[in-house]
């Protein structure tokens, strides 16, 4: 554990030596005492938790050592002990960043005992916090939150990578329960931004006429029924990340308004005036082809190459793939592991079962079934008996979700041939008995 | 433990207690304010207010914790004159009576506390 140092610096040694005793009364701290700045800052390196620092010293002003303290770290408690009893100088140090100041008086020993003890419990806490991110950053790391091994899934590890190194906005597409969120909050809790919230918004799951406010905020009076004031995600989110998730199902009229925010990087909460600033990267996410709703007019086209930022295209769970029988195990051994289970193994037909299944719900979908088929399971291997599947298994489900024309049915069985054989165009026409030169117009013609 | 007309140990004894550390902090008492005196002195003869200021400022606190009573107020005053610069020919007075009762407390408290503890 990491030891509560105080460094005291004080230039007269029985005041320092008093202070010293007292501070070092709680057998958890552990004081150094200095008489010079100089030799204080000399031992800087060594790190202290906090300082308490005489105003006047023989050799530099307390203003001084202060700078030169918070210049090496910011973020370290600097208590100012002085008999200096001008209220303009302690105002000029706090105003420099000073944790607080203390005349020296009959009660400063008690004051620092008390700052000490509040600083010490926020330490703490901020311990515990760096201990729950470095979890939540474990879990989230990609070989721990995305599972597998196919070609598909490691060209999206390499995107993610390239995400993480830059503030760059990602647009995340995908079919529903390859992940979306998922990949958000790799890039989120792997990135420099892990100090600061993610915050996940379902723009489809809020009411349009109430995305504004829940966005960006609004004041006191802002509306009926605005009796205090409320602060939107984008503030919330500070420098961290926000991820708006189904950015499809986005009004077109706040559309424009989250345009504004994303070009000034500022934004007005409702009903006021301030221009507020915003450091927070942008993720977004749709199962929708956002450039055919260009086309349609329901999105607008500058918007569009705003969020485009850094595509990651989540392949469907059917063109995984082995990672179908990768991410089977992971869940079935996650399922056995809460609810305290044996381990349980999928038998080759159960294997077989999963893997000529299209698995229209994607992930999502392949968990739930998972889970199931271990609770039915009566022995330490789950047999194809114990799988279940909610859809009929057949491609043709899947295709007519969604209505479309015959020239877009064309396109859409075209491109999911393209991603389940690798962008392989021979192999494509072979099995869809079409001509090569049919691919490579269409492609051409950006049609695919 | 006994007072004198100079000194009271009263908050010095709630900080520390009345056993060895009290002892201990007399003994620094009493080796470092013969220094912090030389130091006023030379920056009084070399006119250096800056000089007497800070030695000031450094008797302040100490000051305060023996309760040295009669120099309070004379070293709260000499410390503001010299950092202003003002009504200087105050300052030998003042410097002239914080140099004879610091004297009289350091050679009452060596005689009273420190007498067995010295070598």
């Amino acid at each position: 554990m990491q030891p509560f140092t105080i460094f005291i610096v004080e230039d007269d040694p029985f005041y320092g030596e008093m202070l010293k005793y007292h501070v070092s009364l709680n057998p958890d701290y552990v004081v150094e005492k200095f008489e010079t700045g100089k030799e204080f800052l000399n031992n800087l390196y060594k790190n202290p938790s906090v300082v308490s620092l005489d105003y006047s010293l023989p050799d530099m002003s307390g203003l001084e050592v202060l700078k030169k303290v918070l210049e090496y770290k910011s973020d370290l408690p600097v208590i100012i002990v002085s008999g200096q009893e001008d209220v303009s100088t302690a105002v000029n140090l706090l105003k420099h960043g000073a944790y607080d100041y203390f005349v020296k008086d009959d009660d400063t020993k008690d004051r620092i005992w008390n700052a000490l003890k509040n600083i010490r419990e926020k330490f703490e806490l901020e311990k515990q916090i760096d201990v729950l991110q470095t979890e939540i950053g474990k879990k989230y790391k990609f070989g721990n939150s995305i599972k597998g091994n196919s070609q598909a899934i490691k060209k999206v590890f390499a995107l993610i990578d390239k995400a993480i190194q830059t503030n760059i906005t990602v647009s995340v597409s995908g079919e529903t329960g390859t992940g979306k969120e998922l990949v958000a909050k790799a890039i989120h809790y792997n990135s420099p931004r892990n100090k600061y919230p993610f915050i996940a918004i379902n723009v489809s799951a809020i009411p349009k006429e109430l995305i504004e406010s829940e966005l960006f905020g609004y004041e006191k009076g802002a509306f009926t029924g605005a009796d205090t004031r409320k602060i939107g995600k984008f503030e919330e989110a500070g420098k961290g990340t926000i991820f708006l998730d189904e950015i499809g199902e986005m009004d077109i009229n706040m559309q424009s308004k989250l345009l504004r925010v994303l070009q000034e990087k500022e934004l007005t909460r409702i009903g006021g005036h301030n221009l507020i600033k915003t450091e927070a990267r942008l993720i977004v996410a749709t199962n929708r082809n956002l450039e055919e709703e260009v086309e349609l007019g329901n999105f607008r086209q500058d918007l569009y190459y705003r969020l485009l930022g850094l595509p990651i295209i989540l392949p469907p769970l059917r063109n995984r793939n082995n990672d179908i029988l990768v991410l089977a195990k992971f869940f079935a051994d996650e399922f056995c592991k809460e609810n305290n289970l044996p381990f349980k193994h999928l038998s080759e037909n159960a294997q077989e079962k999963l893997l000529s299944y299209s698995f229209p719900g994607n992930v999502r979908e392949l968990k739930a079934i998972i889970e199931l088929a271990v609770v039915m399971s009566n022995n330490t291997s789950i047999d194809d008996e114990d799988i279940s599947f909610t859809t009929r298994n057949n491609q043709s489900q899947f295709l007519l979700d969604e209505e479309n024309t015959l020239q877009g049915y064309t396109r859409k069985i075209i491109r999911a041939y393209l991603e389940k054989y690798d962008n392989n165009i021979i192999k494509v026409s072979k099995k869809l008995d079409i001509g090569k030169s049919t691919i490579y117009r269409m492609l051409k013609n950006k049609e695919l | 433990m006994p007072n004198t007309k100079n000194f009271n140990l009263v908050h010095l004894i709630e900080a520390v207690g009345d056993g060895e550390d009290l002892i201990r902090m007399l003994e620094i008492f009493v080796d470092s304010t013969p220094k912090i005196l030389n130091e006023l002195n030379n920056s009084h003869t070399d006119g250096n207010f800056e000089g007497i200021a800070a030695s000031a400022h450094k008797l302040k606190a100490t000051i305060d914790i023996l309760r040295i009573e009669e120099l309070q107020g004379v070293v709260r005053e000499m410390d503001r004159l010299s950092s202003v610069q003002e009504n200087q020919d105050k300052l030998p007075q003042f410097i002239s009576k914080i140099n004879d009762v610091m004297t009289q407390v350091l050679a009452e408290i060596k005689d009273t506390y420190l007498s067995d503890n010295k070598v």
